[in-house]
């Protein structure tokens, strides 16, 4: 009897779970597709082999190589072979970043000299680059080079076919050195180890966790009223483009408060109250929009839905309004954390995420930088040490690492590892 | 069992509502194939009260018009981005390449290895990066399995409306169903190890059809144009001719690897097909419309009590069985029976969680769920291309 009893219960379990499984948990994996897949690839540390994308990382240089800036990016791979569905199976792939459309730059140079397989120069056409050439020391012609712009026009991926035996040396290579020479960039040596696999000792990821967390923690004591605002940011937004009189300014830091305490409903009344009194109150919009993002996110689904295609509408407003005035900056960061926080599979906004959090992160510097101009150090000049405070650090790099998020989840790791070296710029790793 | 369906056609439709009108921002074109979904659902689940294995046409529809409508979204997408079908050389370098579930077993045992991914497609963010489809292929192995191919597969969805055109089969392949087994699995096992060896997904590469639904490597070279050959005349010879004269899904059944990988994988999920032996007659009608060919001459004939391991669950075998002797169970009552309900609670619980019901409810939100982005898309864009001939 028993034993039957058992066998009864244990039916009924198993029923209860496939019920559960069957009704209830497909739909909810779904609803969660975008999370648990990141995660799943974030713990996993899954990636692509790297045959397919250029071979590993040996070297890899950011904006000091350069002084005029025009080079952002300039990386080295190890040379590949047998690699499955590439054009060349033997390759050596070098990549370039330059801040503006290669197309700008007319020739790009490369000068690669190495003991062994001799110098050649890699001849870029940035109006044309599948007319790429590879030549020697006298100008004759070695091969043809494959080259891959990316859709914004600003990285080069250059791959040189090793298939003749003069540049199967490069396999071997211990030294290489690169001469890159692009329109005003002062030409500058870059020695390259070639046998020295870079190796990540933090994964993107983990960076863009690391560099994040200390401005988040900032905003957390600041709901929690220990910090009530965040100095220079503050106090250059102070609403004055719209010259708010002073009770519509205690109007809108009461209608603040509520939404840094996370009482959207009420912030929302509150912003919508003033732009009602207002309309062309951009700050408020764009406050308003974050807030009815920040309530369709504590709502059912379809509510949700509805309230932040109507967040959209005002941060859209704001954004737009605020082009050219100093409210600019507080509109896209509004913009832009309702992008990085709303499902990217449902809204498709990571990408206006990560180019508003690029765009805050420039305008940060620009005002840093006219800050600097304004008040000189000492000795007159303008340096790091003396324009940048660890608050401004902490944002600066808060910025860059949530539009690497965002450039992530875009699946565009490129964009991602050019946000976190920006990110590290302002006091290196 | 009225009230019972009426409860599972309000459940699909919060589902229907959230994950196509909702997600589709309320635009007309998810609406209407909001609505679609809704009417294929209900006459599924009602279809069913009245006759057993009666879905099979709804199905076979609903599942054909995925494929015909995912290929011309994801086509358009393809020639919006890239400017062609063909897959170009910067999307191959920039591992940009759409990952579909087909390549999951070839991807396996490399990443085992080389923990990576031997396949130039995206990890993650992107609608079919290889975390999210790895994603939904654990899912789904642990609940419909293999139905997955008879259910939700946009592939598949082409051979089966290709077997449903012809009235009558023109060649039996009833007797050499064991050696089209045996050759898939034999396939299967070549492709994986074909892969491990070379480093890449040696299916995708050669001997995928869906490539002229889907991407294809540019026919520019020697390789390419061999490539393309063989590509083309799959498509033609197990997709369209061999559906139509034999009524199956033969490339299903003998060529692609993700089936025989899903049969392998299968014993995890759920839902089983069971026969009853002792109503079994010995017909052959259940194996004459099997579209995987899963039950043999000889499953029937030795009482095995469940179709072979390529079954796909579609239920075509239910609907055919003059004794209503094949049904839908979970595969845990082989171990832990069914009791006999007593109270009235208890057989509505049974009742409201009858393996069938549950099987094609998850089956379907699969479908509807997957379908839908591609679908909207697809109806919105092929009534712009009716608006522009007028």
């Amino acid at each position: 009897m028993k034993r039957s009893n058992f066998k009864k219960s244990l039916f009924y379990t198993h029923l209860a779970m496939a019920g559960i499984t069957s009704l209830f948990s497909i739909s909810f994996f779904f609803f969660n597709d975008s999370i648990v897949s990141e995660s799943l690839a974030k713990s996993t540390g899954l990636h692509v082999s790297h045959e397919f994308t250029g071979g590993t990382i040996t070297a890899e240089y950011m904006e000091e190589i350069d002084a005029s800036r025009e080079l952002k990016r300039y990386v080295v791979y190890t040379p590949v072979y047998n690699a499955p569905w590439q054009q060349n199976p033997e390759y050596w792939q070098l990549e370039q970043s330059y801040g503006t459309d290669i197309k700008n730059l007319g020739e790009i140079s490369v000068q690669v000299d190495s003991p062994n397989a001799g110098t050649y120069i890699l001849h870029i056409d940035g109006n044309c680059p599948e007319n790429s050439i590879l030549t020697d020391r006298e100008g004759k012609f070695i091969c043809a080079l494959e080259t891959y712009v990316s859709r914004d026009g600003r990285t080069v991926k250059t791959r040189i076919p090793l298939e003749q035996k003069q540049l199967q040396k490069f396999y071997t290579e211990e030294k290489t050195t690169h001469y890159i020479k692009a329109s005003n960039m002062q030409q500058t040596a870059l020695e390259v180890n070639m046998k020295e696999k870079k190796v990540e000792t933090n994964s993107i990821t983990s960076r863009i966790e690391e560099y994040r967390a200390p401005y988040i923690q900032l905003e957390k004591e600041k709901t929690e009223g220990t910090i009530l605002e965040l100095e220079s940011l503050e106090s250059e937004s102070s609403p004055a483009a719209t010259t708010p009189t002073s009770e519509e300014d205690a109007e809108f830091e009461k209608a603040y408060h509520l939404f840094l305490a996370n009482d959207a409903v009420a912030a929302e009344k509150a912003f919508k109250a003033i732009i009602d009194r207002d309309g062309n109150n951009v700050k408020a919009m764009a406050y308003y929009g974050s807030s009815l993002a920040k309530h369709g996110g504590q709502v059912n689904p379809f509510t949700g839905m509805n309230l932040v295609n109507k967040a959209y509408v005002w941060l859209d407003k704001a954004v737009a309004l605020s082009e050219g005035t100093e409210f600019h900056f507080e509109a896209l960061m509004n913009r832009a954390e309702v992008s990085a926080s709303v499902p990217n599979t449902v809204f498709h906004k990571a990408q206006t995420g990560a180019e508003d959090f690029e765009k805050a992160a420039r305008l940060f510097e620009e005002r840093l930088s006219s800050q600097a101009v304004t008040s000189p150090s000492a000795n007159g000049q303008v340096t790091p040490d003396t324009i940048v405070s660890p608050r401004d650090i902490i944002l600066d790099r808060y910025l860059w690492a949530s539009a690497a998020d965002c450039w992530l989840k875009c699946g565009d790791q490129l964009q991602a590892s050019i946000c976190l070296k920006n990110a590290e710029r302002f006091c290196g790793k | 069992m009225t009230a019972i369906s009426i409860i599972q056609c309000t459940m699909m439709a919060v589902i229907v509502l959230f994950f196509t009108v909702c997600v589709n921002n309320f635009s007309v074109y998810s609406i209407i194939y909001g609505i679609f979904l809704m009417f294929i659902f209900s006459k599924i689940t009602f279809g069913e009260q009245k006759k057993k294995g009666s879905s099979g046409p709804c199905r076979k529809i609903a599942q054909f018009l995925y494929a015909i409508l995912f290929s011309i979204s994801f086509i358009h997408q393809l020639i919006a981005e890239r400017g062609s079908m063909a897959i170009s050389k910067a999307a191959m370098a920039n591992a940009e390449l759409p990952f579909c579930h087909i390549a999951i077993p070839q991807v396996l045992v490399p990443l085992a290895i080389t923990k990576s991914i031997v396949f130039p497609a995206r990890i993650s963010g992107h609608y079919a990066a290889v975390a999210s489809m790895l994603c939904i292929w654990f899912i789904f192995t642990l609940t419909i399995g293999r139905g997955w191919c008879s259910w939700v597969c946009f592939y598949g969805g082409w051979e089966t409306g290709f077997s449903s055109i012809a009235k009558k089969k023109r060649i039996n392949l009833l007797p050499k169903n064991r050696e089209l087994r045996e050759f898939q699995f034999g396939f299967f096992a070549f492709i994986v190890l074909a892969s491990l060896g070379s480093l890449a997904a040696i299916y995708c590469d050669w001997f995928c059809p869906f490539k002229l639904v889907t991407e294809y490597i540019p026919m520019d070279s020697a390789l390419g144009i061999i490539s393309g050959i063989i590509f083309i005349g799959l498509f033609i010879g197990l997709v369209v001719v061999m559906p139509f004269l034999t009524k199956r899904r033969t490339q299903c059944s003998t060529l692609c690897p993700f089936g025989a990988f899903a049969s392998l994988t299968d014993g995890i999920s759920m839902f089983r097909i069971k026969i009853d032996t002792d109503k079994c007659k010995g017909c052959m009608k259940c194996a004459s419309a099997c579209s995987f060919g899963a039950i043999d001459i000889s499953t029937i004939r030795e009482n095995r009590g469940r179709p072979e391991i390529t079954c796909a669950k579609c239920g075509d075998c239910i609907g055919a069985c003059p004794q209503k002797a094949i049904a839908y169970d979970f595969r845990f009552t082989k171990k832990c029976p069914r009791p006999q309900a007593e109270t009235g609670a208890a057989k509505f619980i049974q009742n409201f969680l009858d393996p069938a019901l549950l099987f094609r409810f998850s089956a379907f939100t699969f479908y509807a769920i997957m379908s839908s982005t591609f679908s909207v898309q697809s109806i919105e864009l092929i009534v712009q291309w009716i608006g522009n001939l007028f």
